[in-house]
Protein backbone atom coordinates (compact mmCIF):
# COMPACT_ATOMS: atom_id res chain seq x y z
CA UNK A 1 0.00 0.00 0.00
CA UNK A 2 3.11 2.54 0.64
CA UNK A 3 3.30 2.02 -3.15
CA UNK A 4 1.05 4.32 -3.96
CA UNK A 5 3.05 6.88 -2.37
CA UNK A 6 6.58 6.25 -3.12
CA UNK A 7 9.14 7.83 -1.58
CA UNK A 8 10.56 9.27 -5.26
CA UNK A 9 7.87 11.45 -5.51
CA UNK A 10 7.78 12.87 -2.03
CA UNK A 11 11.47 13.52 -2.47
CA UNK A 12 10.87 15.16 -5.98
CA UNK A 13 7.61 17.55 -4.89
CA UNK A 14 9.93 18.25 -1.53
CA UNK A 15 12.51 18.98 -3.95
CA UNK A 16 10.60 21.40 -5.90
CA UNK A 17 9.50 23.31 -2.81
CA UNK A 18 12.59 23.81 -1.34
CA UNK A 19 14.45 24.88 -4.79
CA UNK A 20 11.70 27.26 -5.06
CA UNK A 21 11.78 28.42 -2.04
CA UNK A 22 15.17 28.71 -0.97
CA UNK A 23 17.37 28.03 -4.09
CA UNK A 24 19.60 25.61 -2.10
CA UNK A 25 19.00 21.75 -2.70
CA UNK A 26 18.72 19.99 0.47
CA UNK A 27 21.59 17.38 1.22
CA UNK A 28 19.08 14.80 2.29
CA UNK A 29 17.10 14.56 -0.78
CA UNK A 30 20.34 14.31 -2.47
CA UNK A 31 20.36 10.22 -2.73
CA UNK A 32 22.17 7.94 -5.01
CA UNK A 33 20.27 4.70 -6.74
CA UNK A 34 21.95 2.71 -3.88
CA UNK A 35 20.52 5.18 -1.10
CA UNK A 36 17.18 5.41 -2.71
CA UNK A 37 14.92 2.23 -0.39
CA UNK A 38 11.22 2.13 -0.39
CA UNK A 39 10.52 -0.51 2.38
CA UNK A 40 14.43 -1.08 2.63
CA UNK A 41 14.09 -2.19 -1.19
CA UNK A 42 15.55 -0.54 -4.09
CA UNK A 43 12.31 0.84 -6.20
CA UNK A 44 10.85 -1.75 -8.33
CA UNK A 45 8.66 -1.20 -11.16
CA UNK A 46 9.11 2.24 -11.98
CA UNK A 47 6.75 4.05 -13.74
CA UNK A 48 4.29 0.79 -13.36
CA UNK A 49 0.42 2.80 -12.59
CA UNK A 50 -1.43 0.15 -10.45
CA UNK A 51 -5.04 -0.05 -11.75
CA UNK A 52 -6.78 -2.70 -9.29
CA UNK A 53 -8.01 -1.22 -6.33
CA UNK A 54 -5.86 -1.41 -3.26
CA UNK A 55 -8.40 -0.73 -0.72
CA UNK A 56 -11.69 -1.25 0.81
CA UNK A 57 -13.79 -4.42 1.22
CA UNK A 58 -12.84 -7.98 -0.58
CA UNK A 59 -14.89 -8.46 -3.89
CA UNK A 60 -18.26 -10.81 -3.59
CA UNK A 61 -21.87 -11.15 -4.77
CA UNK A 62 -24.62 -9.51 -5.44
CA UNK A 63 -26.63 -12.32 -4.08
CA UNK A 64 -24.26 -12.26 -0.73
CA UNK A 65 -23.66 -15.80 -2.01
CA UNK A 66 -20.12 -17.22 -1.36
CA UNK A 67 -17.39 -16.80 -3.94
CA UNK A 68 -16.15 -19.72 -5.53
CA UNK A 69 -12.58 -20.84 -3.98
CA UNK A 70 -10.06 -23.81 -4.63
CA UNK A 71 -12.09 -26.75 -2.28
CA UNK A 72 -10.92 -27.44 1.10
CA UNK A 73 -7.76 -30.06 1.31
CA UNK A 74 -10.01 -33.18 2.88
CA UNK A 75 -7.06 -35.76 3.30
CA UNK A 76 -8.20 -39.41 2.87
CA UNK A 77 -8.47 -41.75 5.42
CA UNK A 78 -5.58 -43.70 5.40
CA UNK A 79 -7.02 -46.30 7.71
CA UNK A 80 -10.22 -46.74 6.58
CA UNK A 81 -11.67 -50.25 6.38
CA UNK A 82 -10.64 -51.27 2.90
CA UNK A 83 -7.18 -49.20 3.07
CA UNK A 84 -6.30 -50.93 6.26
CA UNK A 85 -6.55 -54.18 4.91
CA UNK A 86 -5.80 -53.54 1.30
CA UNK A 87 -3.91 -56.55 -0.56
CA UNK A 88 -5.12 -58.74 1.92
CA UNK A 89 -5.50 -62.62 0.42
CA UNK A 90 -3.44 -61.62 -2.17
CA UNK A 91 -1.21 -64.65 -1.52
CA UNK A 92 -3.51 -66.84 -0.80
CA UNK A 93 -2.25 -69.53 -3.34
CA UNK A 94 1.03 -70.03 -1.85
CA UNK A 95 -0.17 -69.21 2.73
CA UNK A 96 -3.38 -71.09 2.01
CA UNK A 97 -4.53 -74.52 1.23
CA UNK A 98 -3.44 -74.21 -2.56
CA UNK A 99 -7.06 -75.03 -3.88
CA UNK A 100 -7.46 -70.80 -4.42
CA UNK A 101 -5.52 -68.31 -6.14
CA UNK A 102 -5.82 -64.67 -6.43
CA UNK A 103 -7.61 -64.89 -9.43
CA UNK A 104 -10.42 -66.31 -8.07
CA UNK A 105 -10.85 -63.75 -5.31
CA UNK A 106 -10.94 -60.87 -7.61
CA UNK A 107 -14.83 -59.33 -6.47
CA UNK A 108 -14.38 -55.95 -6.99
CA UNK A 109 -13.84 -56.59 -10.65
CA UNK A 110 -16.49 -57.69 -12.86
CA UNK A 111 -17.07 -61.10 -13.75
CA UNK A 112 -16.38 -60.46 -17.23
CA UNK A 113 -13.23 -58.59 -16.50
CA UNK A 114 -11.60 -61.56 -14.26
CA UNK A 115 -7.95 -62.19 -15.06
CA UNK A 116 -8.87 -60.32 -18.70
CA UNK A 117 -5.11 -59.39 -19.60
CA UNK A 118 -6.00 -57.43 -22.98
CA UNK A 119 -5.84 -53.93 -22.84
CA UNK A 120 -7.07 -53.81 -26.90
CA UNK A 121 -10.42 -53.00 -26.95
CA UNK A 122 -11.42 -55.20 -29.43
CA UNK A 123 -10.54 -57.80 -27.27
CA UNK A 124 -12.82 -56.70 -24.60
CA UNK A 125 -15.68 -56.41 -26.04
CA UNK A 126 -15.11 -60.13 -27.50
CA UNK A 127 -14.47 -61.54 -24.13
CA UNK A 128 -17.65 -59.23 -23.20
CA UNK A 129 -20.12 -60.68 -25.85
CA UNK A 130 -18.83 -64.09 -24.89
CA UNK A 131 -19.75 -63.86 -21.06
CA UNK A 132 -23.33 -62.16 -21.79
CA UNK A 133 -24.22 -63.56 -25.52
CA UNK A 134 -26.83 -66.33 -23.75
CA UNK A 135 -27.63 -64.31 -21.03
CA UNK A 136 -30.47 -62.19 -21.91
CA UNK A 137 -28.09 -58.97 -22.30
CA UNK A 138 -29.51 -58.42 -25.92
CA UNK A 139 -32.93 -58.76 -24.69
CA UNK A 140 -32.82 -56.75 -21.99
CA UNK A 141 -30.26 -53.70 -23.14
CA UNK A 142 -30.58 -53.89 -27.26
CA UNK A 143 -29.49 -50.69 -27.94
CA UNK A 144 -26.19 -51.41 -26.43
CA UNK A 145 -25.98 -54.70 -27.30
CA UNK A 146 -26.29 -53.54 -31.30
CA UNK A 147 -24.03 -50.62 -30.97
CA UNK A 148 -21.29 -53.41 -29.03
CA UNK A 149 -21.96 -55.02 -32.15
CA UNK A 150 -21.41 -53.02 -34.45
CA UNK A 151 -18.59 -51.69 -33.04
CA UNK A 152 -16.99 -55.53 -32.80
CA UNK A 153 -17.31 -55.35 -36.40
CA UNK A 154 -16.08 -51.89 -37.19
CA UNK A 155 -13.03 -52.54 -35.24
CA UNK A 156 -12.14 -56.35 -36.93
CA UNK A 157 -11.90 -54.56 -40.14
CA UNK A 158 -10.31 -51.70 -38.77
CA UNK A 159 -7.90 -53.62 -37.59
CA UNK A 160 -7.44 -56.21 -40.40
CA UNK A 161 -7.83 -53.50 -43.00
CA UNK A 162 -6.21 -49.91 -42.56
CA UNK A 163 -4.04 -50.55 -38.63
CA UNK A 164 -0.53 -52.24 -39.01
CA UNK A 165 0.54 -55.60 -37.54
CA UNK A 166 2.71 -54.16 -34.71
CA UNK A 167 0.68 -51.35 -33.30
CA UNK A 168 2.13 -52.20 -29.94
CA UNK A 169 0.41 -49.62 -27.20
CA UNK A 170 -0.71 -46.95 -29.82
CA UNK A 171 -3.53 -48.79 -31.02
CA UNK A 172 -6.98 -49.31 -29.05
CA UNK B 1 6.30 -42.38 19.28
CA UNK B 2 5.10 -41.54 15.55
CA UNK B 3 7.19 -42.79 13.18
CA UNK B 4 7.28 -41.86 9.82
CA UNK B 5 7.00 -44.88 7.19
CA UNK B 6 9.12 -42.68 4.69
CA UNK B 7 12.04 -42.83 7.16
CA UNK B 8 11.58 -46.33 7.53
CA UNK B 9 11.74 -46.62 3.71
CA UNK B 10 15.49 -44.96 4.19
CA UNK B 11 16.40 -47.09 7.14
CA UNK B 12 15.46 -50.24 5.74
CA UNK B 13 17.87 -49.47 3.22
CA UNK B 14 20.67 -48.33 5.24
CA UNK B 15 20.34 -51.85 7.60
CA UNK B 16 19.61 -53.75 3.99
CA UNK B 17 23.34 -52.77 3.15
CA UNK B 18 24.40 -54.16 6.39
CA UNK B 19 22.13 -57.36 5.89
CA UNK B 20 24.44 -58.45 2.76
CA UNK B 21 27.35 -57.44 4.77
CA UNK B 22 26.43 -59.96 7.63
CA UNK B 23 24.00 -62.84 6.12
CA UNK B 24 24.39 -63.29 2.36
CA UNK B 25 24.23 -66.64 0.58
CA UNK B 26 26.49 -67.72 -1.75
CA UNK B 27 25.91 -70.26 -4.21
CA UNK B 28 27.86 -73.19 -3.05
CA UNK B 29 30.34 -73.83 -5.63
CA UNK B 30 33.33 -75.71 -4.69
CA UNK B 31 33.17 -78.21 -2.02
CA UNK B 32 34.37 -77.98 1.73
CA UNK B 33 35.56 -80.38 4.07
CA UNK B 34 33.50 -80.12 7.24
CA UNK B 35 30.02 -81.22 8.12
CA UNK B 36 26.93 -80.28 9.11
CA UNK B 37 25.31 -81.00 12.73
CA UNK B 38 22.34 -83.54 12.17
CA UNK B 39 20.47 -81.74 14.59
CA UNK B 40 20.78 -78.30 13.56
CA UNK B 41 20.11 -79.44 9.84
CA UNK B 42 16.56 -80.55 10.90
CA UNK B 43 15.90 -77.69 12.71
CA UNK B 44 16.38 -75.49 9.10
CA UNK B 45 14.79 -77.86 7.34
CA UNK B 46 17.93 -79.27 5.11
CA UNK B 47 18.80 -83.00 4.65
CA UNK B 48 21.54 -83.95 6.39
CA UNK B 49 23.05 -86.44 3.57
CA UNK B 50 22.81 -82.93 1.15
CA UNK B 51 25.60 -81.35 1.46
CA UNK B 52 28.75 -80.48 3.30
CA UNK B 53 28.75 -76.89 4.80
CA UNK B 54 31.55 -74.72 5.82
CA UNK B 55 31.50 -72.93 9.17
CA UNK B 56 30.30 -69.44 8.31
CA UNK B 57 27.81 -71.33 5.67
CA UNK B 58 26.55 -72.86 8.99
CA UNK B 59 26.16 -69.84 10.48
CA UNK B 60 24.31 -67.98 7.08
CA UNK B 61 22.07 -70.96 7.61
CA UNK B 62 21.70 -71.35 11.60
CA UNK B 63 18.11 -70.59 12.57
CA UNK B 64 17.39 -67.05 14.36
CA UNK B 65 16.08 -66.77 16.89
CA UNK B 66 13.11 -64.63 18.71
CA UNK B 67 11.52 -64.01 22.31
CA UNK B 68 8.04 -65.47 22.58
CA UNK B 69 6.51 -62.71 24.19
CA UNK B 70 2.13 -61.76 25.35
CA UNK B 71 0.32 -59.24 24.86
CA UNK B 72 -1.23 -59.53 28.29
CA UNK B 73 1.21 -57.54 30.99
CA UNK B 74 5.26 -58.72 31.15
CA UNK B 75 5.42 -60.96 33.81
CA UNK B 76 8.81 -61.97 35.19
CA UNK B 77 8.92 -65.73 34.15
CA UNK B 78 11.38 -67.17 32.12
CA UNK B 79 10.71 -66.30 28.28
CA UNK B 80 11.05 -69.27 25.79
CA UNK B 81 12.78 -68.82 22.47
CA UNK B 82 11.34 -69.42 19.14
CA UNK B 83 13.21 -70.72 16.47
CA UNK B 84 13.14 -69.21 12.67
CA UNK B 85 13.90 -70.97 9.46
CA UNK B 86 16.59 -68.68 7.95
CA UNK B 87 15.34 -69.09 4.22
CA UNK B 88 12.33 -67.49 5.47
CA UNK B 89 13.33 -65.43 7.32
CA UNK B 90 17.04 -63.94 7.23
CA UNK B 91 16.71 -64.23 2.84
CA UNK B 92 18.92 -61.86 1.23
CA UNK B 93 16.87 -58.21 1.05
CA UNK B 94 15.74 -58.30 -2.89
CA UNK B 95 14.24 -54.42 -2.50
CA UNK B 96 13.66 -54.85 -6.24
CA UNK B 97 11.06 -57.93 -5.92
CA UNK B 98 9.43 -56.07 -2.70
CA UNK B 99 8.81 -53.06 -5.32
CA UNK B 100 7.64 -55.64 -8.23
CA UNK B 101 4.97 -57.12 -5.55
CA UNK B 102 3.69 -53.85 -4.39
CA UNK B 103 3.33 -52.80 -7.78
CA UNK B 104 1.52 -56.17 -8.67
CA UNK B 105 -0.78 -56.20 -5.53
CA UNK B 106 -1.55 -52.49 -6.22
CA UNK B 107 -2.70 -53.17 -10.01
CA UNK B 108 -3.69 -56.23 -10.83
CA UNK B 109 -7.28 -55.63 -9.68
CA UNK B 110 -7.18 -52.22 -10.96
CA UNK B 111 -9.74 -51.38 -13.60
CA UNK B 112 -10.49 -47.93 -15.01
CA UNK B 113 -13.57 -47.45 -16.22
CA UNK B 114 -12.73 -44.34 -18.11
CA UNK B 115 -15.03 -44.50 -21.45
CA UNK B 116 -15.33 -41.73 -23.87
CA UNK B 117 -18.61 -42.51 -26.30
CA UNK B 118 -17.85 -42.76 -29.88
CA UNK B 119 -18.95 -40.29 -32.45
CA UNK B 120 -21.44 -43.67 -33.64
CA UNK B 121 -22.87 -43.79 -29.80
CA UNK B 122 -23.84 -40.38 -29.35
CA UNK B 123 -27.32 -40.09 -28.93
CA UNK B 124 -27.61 -37.12 -31.59
CA UNK B 125 -29.29 -36.54 -34.43
CA UNK B 126 -28.04 -37.88 -37.70
CA UNK B 127 -29.79 -34.92 -39.69
CA UNK B 128 -26.85 -32.94 -42.19
CA UNK B 129 -27.58 -29.41 -39.83
CA UNK B 130 -27.56 -27.47 -43.26
CA UNK B 131 -27.19 -27.96 -46.92
CA UNK B 132 -23.79 -28.66 -48.09
CA UNK B 133 -23.61 -25.51 -50.64
CA UNK B 134 -24.76 -21.48 -50.51
CA UNK B 135 -25.02 -20.84 -46.87
CA UNK B 136 -22.06 -19.43 -46.70
CA UNK B 137 -21.30 -21.80 -43.51
CA UNK B 138 -18.20 -24.77 -43.14
CA UNK B 139 -20.10 -27.65 -44.41
CA UNK B 140 -21.08 -30.72 -41.71
CA UNK B 141 -22.51 -33.61 -42.06
CA UNK B 142 -24.05 -34.48 -38.34
CA UNK B 143 -23.39 -32.67 -35.07
CA UNK B 144 -22.39 -35.62 -33.27
CA UNK B 145 -18.22 -34.86 -34.96
CA UNK B 146 -15.34 -34.31 -32.35
CA UNK B 147 -15.26 -30.73 -34.01
CA UNK B 148 -18.68 -30.49 -31.93
CA UNK B 149 -19.54 -29.06 -28.58
CA UNK B 150 -21.45 -31.70 -27.81
CA UNK B 151 -19.78 -34.49 -29.89
CA UNK B 152 -17.79 -37.20 -29.60
CA UNK B 153 -14.10 -37.99 -28.76
CA UNK B 154 -12.35 -38.74 -31.71
CA UNK B 155 -9.10 -40.90 -29.63
CA UNK B 156 -10.72 -41.02 -26.25
CA UNK B 157 -10.51 -43.98 -24.14
CA UNK B 158 -12.67 -46.36 -24.98
CA UNK B 159 -14.32 -49.20 -22.42
CA UNK B 160 -12.77 -50.90 -18.76
CA UNK B 161 -9.07 -51.26 -19.33
CA UNK B 162 -7.65 -53.68 -17.00
CA UNK B 163 -4.15 -53.94 -15.45
CA UNK B 164 -3.97 -57.49 -14.77
CA UNK B 165 -1.43 -59.31 -14.70
CA UNK B 166 0.48 -62.53 -13.25
CA UNK B 167 4.19 -62.20 -11.17
CA UNK B 168 5.83 -65.10 -11.06
CA UNK B 169 5.48 -67.66 -8.28
CA UNK B 170 8.99 -67.75 -7.46
CA UNK B 171 8.94 -63.71 -7.41
CA UNK B 172 5.93 -63.65 -4.72
CA UNK B 173 7.78 -66.20 -2.86
CA UNK B 174 11.23 -64.72 -2.40
CA UNK B 175 8.92 -61.00 -2.14
CA UNK B 176 6.76 -62.81 1.24
CA UNK B 177 10.21 -63.92 2.62
CA UNK B 178 12.06 -60.53 2.11
CA UNK B 179 9.30 -58.89 3.63
CA UNK B 180 9.34 -61.04 7.11
CA UNK B 181 13.17 -60.99 7.10
CA UNK B 182 13.19 -57.02 7.21
CA UNK B 183 11.07 -57.26 9.61
CA UNK B 184 13.24 -59.46 11.62
CA UNK B 185 15.99 -57.53 11.74
CA UNK B 186 14.61 -54.35 12.01
CA UNK B 187 12.95 -55.38 15.24
CA UNK B 188 9.39 -55.19 13.90
CA UNK B 189 8.87 -58.36 14.21
CA UNK B 190 7.39 -60.07 17.69
CA UNK B 191 6.31 -63.70 17.61
CA UNK B 192 3.58 -64.44 20.90
CA UNK B 193 2.02 -67.39 22.38
CA UNK B 194 -1.20 -66.19 21.67
CA UNK B 195 -3.59 -62.88 20.80
CA UNK B 196 -5.30 -63.20 24.50
CA UNK B 197 -5.03 -60.22 26.28
CA UNK B 198 -6.33 -58.82 30.03
CA UNK B 199 -7.73 -55.37 29.03
CA UNK B 200 -10.92 -54.54 27.39
CA UNK B 201 -10.93 -50.92 26.68
CA UNK B 202 -8.98 -49.86 23.19
CA UNK B 203 -6.96 -47.44 24.28
CA UNK B 204 -5.88 -49.10 27.42
CA UNK B 205 -4.66 -51.54 25.15
CA UNK B 206 -2.98 -48.74 22.75
CA UNK B 207 -1.03 -47.85 25.57
CA UNK B 208 0.30 -50.76 26.30
CA UNK B 209 1.62 -51.56 23.06
CA UNK B 210 3.09 -48.02 22.68
CA UNK B 211 4.95 -48.71 26.47
CA UNK B 212 6.91 -51.31 24.31
CA UNK B 213 7.40 -49.27 21.18
CA UNK B 214 5.37 -51.85 18.99
CA UNK B 215 4.64 -49.12 16.50
CA UNK B 216 2.07 -46.96 15.44
CA UNK B 217 0.04 -49.43 13.49
CA UNK B 218 0.73 -53.35 14.02
CA UNK B 219 -0.90 -56.39 12.27
CA UNK B 220 -1.56 -59.53 14.28
CA UNK B 221 -1.59 -62.71 12.29
CA UNK B 222 -2.74 -65.99 13.67
CA UNK B 223 -3.14 -69.36 12.02
CA UNK B 224 -7.12 -69.29 12.16
CA UNK B 225 -9.88 -66.99 10.94
CA UNK B 226 -11.75 -66.93 14.36
CA UNK B 227 -9.62 -64.85 16.45
CA UNK B 228 -10.07 -64.19 20.20
CA UNK B 229 -13.46 -62.21 21.23
CA UNK B 230 -11.45 -59.53 23.25
CA UNK B 231 -8.78 -58.73 20.79
CA UNK B 232 -11.43 -58.87 18.16
CA UNK B 233 -13.74 -56.07 20.06
CA UNK B 234 -10.44 -53.94 20.89
CA UNK B 235 -8.87 -53.33 17.29
CA UNK B 236 -12.13 -52.97 15.93
CA UNK B 237 -12.08 -49.59 17.52
CA UNK B 238 -8.55 -48.66 16.66
CA UNK B 239 -8.08 -48.87 12.87
CA UNK B 240 -4.59 -49.36 12.65
CA UNK B 241 -4.83 -52.29 14.67
CA UNK B 242 -5.73 -55.30 11.94
CA UNK B 243 -6.01 -58.98 12.55
CA UNK B 244 -5.42 -61.42 9.60
CA UNK B 245 -4.99 -65.17 9.38
CA UNK B 246 -2.25 -66.57 7.61
CA UNK B 247 -3.47 -66.70 4.25
CA UNK B 248 -4.29 -62.98 4.11
CA UNK B 249 -0.42 -62.05 4.83
CA UNK B 250 0.67 -60.22 1.90
CA UNK B 251 3.47 -57.43 1.26
CA UNK B 252 1.76 -54.66 0.89
CA UNK B 253 0.22 -55.15 4.79
CA UNK B 254 3.21 -55.89 5.79
CA UNK B 255 4.91 -52.70 4.63
CA UNK B 256 1.91 -50.76 5.91
CA UNK B 257 1.79 -51.80 8.95
CA UNK B 258 4.72 -50.37 11.39
CA UNK B 259 5.24 -53.45 13.05
CA UNK B 260 4.02 -57.71 12.49
CA UNK B 261 3.05 -59.81 15.11
CA UNK B 262 3.10 -63.14 14.76
CA UNK B 263 1.69 -66.09 17.22
CA UNK B 264 3.65 -69.00 17.10
CA UNK B 265 1.14 -71.14 14.51
CA UNK B 266 1.55 -68.91 12.60
CA UNK B 267 5.10 -68.87 12.39
CA UNK B 268 4.71 -72.65 12.12
CA UNK B 269 2.19 -72.61 9.52
CA UNK B 270 4.09 -70.01 7.38
CA UNK B 271 7.13 -71.99 7.37
CA UNK B 272 6.05 -74.69 6.23
CA UNK B 273 4.06 -73.49 3.39
CA UNK B 274 6.95 -71.63 2.06
CA UNK B 275 9.67 -74.13 2.55
CA UNK B 276 6.80 -76.97 0.69
CA UNK B 277 6.86 -74.66 -2.03
CA UNK B 278 10.38 -73.90 -1.96
CA UNK B 279 10.96 -77.75 -2.13
CA UNK B 280 8.44 -79.17 -4.09
CA UNK B 281 9.18 -80.84 -7.52
CA UNK B 282 5.68 -80.80 -8.79
CA UNK B 283 5.33 -77.19 -9.55
CA UNK B 284 2.09 -76.30 -12.02
CA UNK B 285 2.53 -73.70 -14.55
CA UNK B 286 1.83 -70.69 -11.69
Amino acid sequence: MSRLIPNYVIIATRNFTSVKSSGKVPEKNMKYHSEKIVEDRPPRDFGYEEKLLQEGLLPRLKDGGPVKNLPDFKPKDRWSQKRAVFGQNDYIDILGSGNLRPIDIMYGVPYWLRGLKDNREYQTLIRKRVVYGLSGYSTQYPTKWEKMQKRISYLYRFINNYQKQDVGWKGQ
Amino acid sequence: MARNIFEKSRTILQKASQLIENTMIRPLNRKVSTQIDNQQASSVGIHPAAFELASWQKSVLSPREAWIESLKAENSEEKRIQLLNPTVFAHYPRIDLLFKNVRWQKLYKHVSYANAPVRHEISRSLKKPWPQKGMGKARHGDRRSPIWIGGAKAHGPRGPKTYYHELSFMVRLKGLSTALSMKLAQDDLHIVENLDIDVDDPKAFEEVLDSRLWGPSVLFVDDTDFMPERISLVTDKIPHYNLMPVYGLNVYSMLKHTTLVLTVDAVKRIEERMLYHLNRTNMPNV
